[in-house]
């Protein structure tokens, strides 16, 4: 039976029985930029990084400082370019002098491939992201004082009586033809070792040894100029930092040594646990001191750089950028207009369940709502809203479409926070600068 | 389900036909699969782009003490070599080789370029390495013992014997230092790419910065690897959340990162083997290992990012299942004989076979009217006994396409597993809308939901061209538009 007829039928029951049938769909949605609303004013962008090193890690802080920009500029250029809407200007494009170098390469060569020159557009039209970083990253080796206390148990030799049950053959037999045994005990002097804790020695050892570090503290600062000279965004990820040592004592270690100090031997048990505890007055305090260490493989400093400097990145990104997500939504399987749409949904095709939809006449409030999942899923949330809204209008009972719009309202509200915390930093920064 | 495809004779009346479907139904059919290899797009849309010219690598400056080292030249065209490889062997990139073709048209002037260069890709990398040498302490339990004779008695018969009891005299800590050895080495590298418009005029299309790791450590006796590959996507992960908690919260995040880094462990080879060795007899194993040379390191963490960057740039492929529900035998079978490589000429063959069904079937004059065979050209005239209709209505090439809904959709088919993924979208978009008189579709009922997840197929693997694109900022702009007004 065609699925059309199915479908219409299982629908028209539903509706009759005032359900709502639903289906879950997770997929990959584009979301919107959180705090930039006009996407084509800075679809062409120039990242220009400023950074500010110190520290000990760096001996040539010029090199350090290249460094620094190439992960800043081309971490966040990977960034933008996998989302596929902003396009990041380079010493290559946009820039006439650095095409030409281009062009001089293969000029020499002789290897331009039938091309008359290689050239590129000059951008003058473009946004401006400026990164301010300011990192301090000290690498240093230093001597460490680690104290351990090392226990001496003695242990006593002694005899305890033991018995042993010796059965002897009588010879005879009982009436089952069982063999008849005589049974005697002697007795054993069986010797066992003891531990004397009274005797129990501690001492504690004192070591220095070298201890590897790399600390890294930081701050960094965006500012968004658009491509008419407007600061459009502005945030500041303060105090980022992270540290490294090798060798070093982690906690599980240390858990298993009291554990393992304890098992040197039943007797010292308790004499451990009270010391530990100091509850026995008989025996004297000892403070047992553990410092085993374990063996780290530390990162290099790029690294470090890296692993502080990219979550701010992948918030800047998605501050001003189109980004995807995956996510899970429920839309409606009892659309009654058409079935095209709510098949495209169902197969993930957003863009063309949107084409589908165009032509449907008479929009029940499912149809609104499976219009607001496809708009959302392209990331245009505030079309989003419109549909769910109409699907709420239309069936103010409907349970799906009122969880659809509490969600969009709820995002909405959330990036309507974060604009207006952007727009209240620019212009407290645009008064500073006035003053 | 199996389906049937009605014939233009149309002489068996409808309930013969319903039987036999029944019969088939209750019989129970056990239905193959056409293996269709999809294409998954890269992270980024490098379309238009089949031929790349590597421009020469760049290094940055040194710092020793930083452990950054710049890559000297021998590592810089070890790794344009690696990289040039991989986008070779990707099989979607001819990578040009300006020094060979140069001299190939010095050695015969007549010798023309097939085709020039449309991308130029630029890198720079640098490279790290830290060796480590360190101690750490740890306290090891020792124990002293000594045995004991002492007399005993056998239970059955009560006969003394001679015991011996293990005891022990002293148990203590003692403090050792243990060694370990280690190298961290990291190669960086990033890379963009332009494309070069008719004119010579560049577009940059790609950017990406990636990182390859390796770990290597002798500790205690025991030797340990990992080899990571860190990229922006990854690496998102890897530190989500860090932002916003407290330093001790970060720091410890970090540790757990680093942790996880350090847990591969190389099993001992010689445990492993079988050896033959007597009781009395212990093997001495000596399980010491030696870390990989720099230039090992160097081969390996470039292989590593190489192979990922081009997965990044190139579509990676995916075999999907489609149900091979042909009643058609013939077809059904070539549809079935249909795989990637050797086997993806039954594709083109069942295309030979679907295009000549239809025709044969509607004449050529209606299957011209039928959007996805314009495409084709008409097959010989001597292989289509079907006449041309005097008179050709939209309602005739409906009903046509209808009829031949099923080679229609195997058309799809083929066009999707041919990489022709815009074509088959045409044809999978004609399917989705066709609107079949009643009668056509009460016996050719068409499979919208299929036609609908090729649909997506399709336009997922063409995600990031320009033309899906452009259609969704046209739709941001008349959005924006019916809001201003």
């Amino acid at each position: 039976m065609n699925k059309f007829f199915s479908i219409t039928a299982f629908a028209g029951i539903l509706l009759a029985a005032g359900c709502e049938s639903t289906e879950p769909m997770t997929a990959d949605f584009t979301v919107p930029p959180r705090v930039i609303t006009n996407l084509e004013s800075i679809d062409t962008l120039e990242i220009v990084p400023n950074v500010t090193l110190s520290g000990s890690a760096f001996q040539n802080k010029a090199a350090g400082k290249q460094l620094i920009d190439i992960v800043l500029q081309q971490s966040l250029a990977s960034r933008l370019y996998q989302n596929g809407y902003i396009r990041v200007v380079d010493s290559i494009w946009g820039n006439v002098d650095g095409a030409s170098q281009l062009d001089g390469i293969f000029n020499k060569k002789d290897s331009l491939h039938g091309y008359a020159r290689i050239t590129t557009d000059s951008i003058e039209e473009r946004a401006r992201l400026e990164l301010d970083l300011n990192l301090v990253l000290n690498s240093d080796e230093k001597e460490m004082t680690v104290e351990n206390t090392l226990a001496d148990v003695p242990y006593d030799i002694k005899y305890r009586q033991e018995n042993r049950e010796i059965k002897t053959d009588t010879g005879r037999r009982d009436q089952n033809g069982h063999r008849i045994y005589n049974r005697t005990t002697r007795t054993v002097r069986v010797p066992y070792s003891e531990a004397a804790p009274s005797r129990t020695t501690y001492k504690t050892v004192t070591t220095k040894m070298p201890v590897f570090t790399i600390a890294g503290k930081g701050t960094l600062s965006a500012k968004l100029v658009d491509k008419s000279g407007k600061t459009v965004y502005e945030k500041v990820f303060p105090d980022f930092a992270c540290s490294f040592q090798s060798p070093y004592q982690d906690a599980e270690s240390q858990d298993s040594v009291v554990e393992s100090s304890l098992n040197v031997s039943n007797a010292l048990v308790s004499a451990l646990a009270d010391a530990l505890d100091g509850n026995n007055s008989e025996q004297p305090k000892v403070e047992i001191k553990r410092w085993n260490g374990k063996a780290r493989l530390m990162p290099t400093c790029s690294e470090v750089i890296a692993q502080m400097i990219f979550p701010a990145l992948e918030e800047i990104v998605k501050d001003i950028s189109p980004y995807r997500e995956s996510r899970t939504v429920e839309f409606r399987t009892d659309a009654s207009a058409s079935e095209r749409p709510v098949l495209l949904l169902r197969a993930k095709a957003f863009m063309e369940a949107l084409d589908a939809m165009d032509g449907v006449a008479d929009m029940s409030s499912a149809d609104y709502l499976n219009q607001g999942v496809a708009y959302e899923a392209i990331g245009e949330y505030l079309a989003a809203k419109d549909a769910y809204d109409e699907a709420v209008r239309m069936k103010p009972n409907s349970e799906s479409a009122a969880a659809s719009k509490k969600r969009i309202d709820a995002v909405l509200a959330d990036r309507e926070r974060m604009r207006e915390a952007n727009a209240k930093k620019l212009d407290t920064q645009f008064e500073s600068d006035q003053e | 389900m199996l389906k049937h495809i009605v014939r233009p004779k149309g002489k068996v009346p409808p309930f013969a036909w319903l039987a036999f479907f029944s019969l088939l139904m209750l019989t129970g059919c056990k239905t193959s699969v056409i293996p269709v290899e999809v294409s998954v797009p890269g992270d980024f849309n490098i379309s238009g782009v089949s031929k790349i010219v590597l421009a020469d690598f760049n290094t940055v400056q040194d710092d020793s003490r930083a452990g950054i080292v710049a890559a000297d030249k021998k590592t810089i065209s070890l790794v344009q070599d690696m990289v040039a490889s991989a986008f070779s062997q990707s099989g979607l990139y001819q990578v040009a080789d300006l020094d060979i073709e140069k001299n190939a048209s010095e050695m015969d002037p007549d010798a023309k370029l097939a085709n020039r260069f449309d991308a130029v890709l630029y890198g720079r990398l640098w490279w790290q390495s830290s060796p480590d040498y360190q101690a750490y302490p740890r306290v090891d339990k020792l124990e002293a013992w000594r045995y004991v004779k002492y007399t005993d008695y056998e239970e059955d018969g009560g006969k003394s014997y001679e015991s011996v009891a293990r005891l022990t005299t002293k148990r203590w800590d003692e403090y050792a230092l243990r060694y370990f050895r280690a190298r961290k080495a990291s190669l960086m590298l990033s890379l963009s790419l332009y494309r070069l418009d008719r004119n010579g005029r560049v577009e940059k299309i790609a950017d990406t910065f990636n990182v390859a790791n390796l770990y290597y450590s002798v500790d205690d006796g025991a030797f340990r690897e990992d080899r990571t590959a860190m990229t922006e996507q990854e690496t998102s992960g890897f530190l989500a959340g860090v932002f916003g908690k407290a330093l001790e919260n970060s720091v410890n995040a970090l540790v757990e990162s680093f942790k996880n880094l350090y847990v591969v462990a190389i099993e001992d080879p010689l445990k492993t083997d079988e050896y033959e060795v007597s009781k009395k007899v212990e093997v001495v194993r000596n399980p010491a290992v030696s870390i990989p040379t720099e230039l090992q390191i160097k081969l390996m963490l470039t292989e590593e990012l190489s192979k990922q960057l081009v997965n990044r740039f190139s579509p990676s492929k995916e075999i999907v299942e489609i149900p091979n529900e042909f009643s058609d035998s013939k077809l059904s079978n070539l549809l079935g004989k249909g795989r990637t490589g050797a086997g993806a000429g039954a594709f083109r063959a069942a295309k030979d076979y679907i295009l000549y069904s239809v025709r044969k079937d509607v004449g050529n004059k209606i299957a011209d009217e039928i959007d996805p065979l314009r495409a084709y050209d008409a097959v010989p005239a001597y292989l289509v006994p079907a006449k041309d209709p005097e008179k050709i209505t939209d309602a005739a090439v409906r009903s046509a396409a209808g009829r031949n809904i099923d080679y229609l959709y195997a058309l799809a088919i083929c066009e999707e597993a041919q990489g022709e993924y815009e074509q088959a979208l045409n044809t999978y978009r004609y399917l989705f809308y066709l609107d079949a008189p009643f009668w056509t579709r009460l016996f050719n009922p068409p499979e919208k939901e299929k036609y609908a997840e090729g649909i997506s197929r399709c336009l997922y693997a063409l995600r990031r061209s320009e033309e899906i694109l452009e259609k969704e900022r046209a739709l941001r702009k008349a959005l924006q538009k019916t809001r201003r007004n």
